[in-house]
């Protein structure tokens, strides 16, 4: 069953990578993946690219590559419009502040440009949460994780108690926060890994799953790509 | 002379100092400043105003103290425009990295508000670049600066000629830098500046000049007003 992995990727940042595209001029593209097939889909609002690959390290590979790409861009964007807003965000540009100016905050910026440029990061895919609707039932099948998760309910009663916006008296001391397993993938390492979060807490658990060839995580993130999406 | 200090100041900004101009309920105002009469006048977009002072040390602090405020929004401002930057501005909330490298760049920016609201700053006022015939008087009559810009001049040609792109080298040997002196003015320290900066070699040459009196400084700031292009 295919899966969709990216929304809304330009036009731009995928002909690098995807040959068959080329001179298509699209606008946006949602990319899906079919591991059966060992295909990837380009489907734009009018049109869809089926691109079969050979094996399945040439799929992850190109996986990887528009990853990056769109990491990438998407961070020297980001970093860019706040270096704007720093240098020319002013209405007062006749008024500067002696020895605290925002040089050091620019150079920062530039630092981490150049960080990325150069290439030296690993890219990280959200999949989605999947929410764990009976705590007892999981807590039972991971006993690894009982303190961890007890402590994490208990701190979040505590804020209950703090911000006292609960007028019914022992609502705080039965509360449970909502918990979720919250999947990422690292497609260069391949690489699962599950963040266990607590709502308002944050994570509170890491493990990690990986895998040795390209078919069995592929498979994997569809398992996961399935389980994400019933919720 | 009456000479416009300030512009485009809004509202909120005024009146904590101002608490005379409350009932003109503005929006925003070019705030002018008639050194000899010890005078603010203020343009808003709901009639104008005339806030008066009994002496100059009164008026000064005033201009230090809403240059100050100023600064500081602007500042605050655009700080959180970068934060929302780096935090509300993407395409692809799902691609992150293995690394948090915009944590450090935001706690940064957090840190640099913080001071700003918490520390005791000066507020610098740019009066704005000296016009050129100033400029060629203050280079004239200035052996120091003279010096100091043709340090500055061999120091770009140099970077021009480490500069591999340019396919004629020689030309690097008669190339000359804009350079400019920018006028500068601290309220609070009654001190005026002149930094002469040279095109990508920056600060070459300063001028401080001290001011004994909030009347001596005023005075000098309106003098340089006419000799000035202003910032804005």
């Amino acid at each position: 069953m295919a899966f969709k992995l990216f929304e809304g990727a330009k036009y731009s940042e995928l002909v690098p990578y995807i040959e068959d595209i080329k001179g298509t001029g699209f606008g946006l593209a949602d990319i899906w993946v079919d591991v059966d097939r060992k295909d990837i889909i380009v489907e734009t609002r009018t049109r869809r690219f089926v691109v079969n690959y050979s094996d399945y390290d040439k799929l992850l590979a190109t996986i990887v590559n528009i990853a990056r790409e769109l990491y990438f861009n998407d961070m020297l964007e980001a970093l860019n419009l706040a270096k704007h807003s720093l240098t020319t965000y002013r209405s007062h540009p006749q008024l500067e502040m002696e020895g605290r100016e925002v040089v050091d905050l620019l150079v920062s910026i530039e630092r981490v440009k150049e960080y990325l440029i150069n290439g030296n990061f690993t890219v990280r895919i959200k999949l989605g949460d999947i929410r764990i609707n009976n705590i007892d039932d999981f807590v039972k099948s991971h006993p690894e994780i009982r303190k961890t998760v007890n402590d994490a309910i208990e701190r979040y009663r505590e804020l209950c108690w703090k911000s006292g916006d609960f007028d019914e008296l022992g609502y705080c001391d039965r509360v449970v926060p909502d918990i979720y397993e919250r999947v990422y993938i690292i497609p260069e390492d391949k690489r699962i890994i599950i963040d266990l979060v607590v709502d308002q807490i944050g994570e509170v658990y890491g493990s990690m799953k990986g895998y040795d060839d390209s078919y069995s995580f592929l498979k994997d993130i569809e398992e996961y790509k399935h389980i994400i999406g019933a919720h | 002379m009456v000479f416009k200090l300030f512009y485009n100041v809004r509202y909120h900004e005024i009146t904590p100092f101002l608490s005379s101009v409350k009932e003109l309920n503005f929006d925003n105002c070019d705030i002018w400043i008639d050194v000899d009469n010890k005078k603010l006048l203020l343009y808003t977009n709901n009639g104008n105003t005339d806030v008066n002072f009994n002496g100059y040390d009164e008026l000064l602090d005033m201009i230090a103290e809403l240059g100050k405020d100023m600064i500081a929004n602007d500042l605050i401002d655009a700080l959180n425009h970068a934060i929302n930057d780096l935090t509300s501005y993407r395409s692809y909330y799902n691609v992150g990295m293995d690394k948090d490298v915009i944590r450090p760049l935001l706690d940064e920016l957090e840190k640099k508000k913080k001071e700003i609201l918490d520390s005791d700053f000066t507020a610098v006022l740019k009066l704005g670049v000296l016009k050129e015939e100033e400029f060629d008087k203050l280079i004239r009559n200035d052996a120091e600066a003279k010096k100091a810009i043709r340090k500055a001049i061999r120091k770009y040609r140099e970077l021009c000629y480490e500069n591999d792109d340019d396919d004629e080298p020689e030309g690097c040997d008669h190339v000359v830098p804009t350079a400019d002196a920018v006028v500068l003015a601290v309220p609070k320290e009654k001190r005026i500046e002149i930094k002469i900066i040279v095109d990508q070699v920056g600060e070459a040459y300063r001028i401080t000049k001290n001011y004994d009196t909030a009347y001596e400084f005023l005075k000098a700031i309106d003098e340089y007003w006419d000799k000035v292009i202003p910032s804005y």
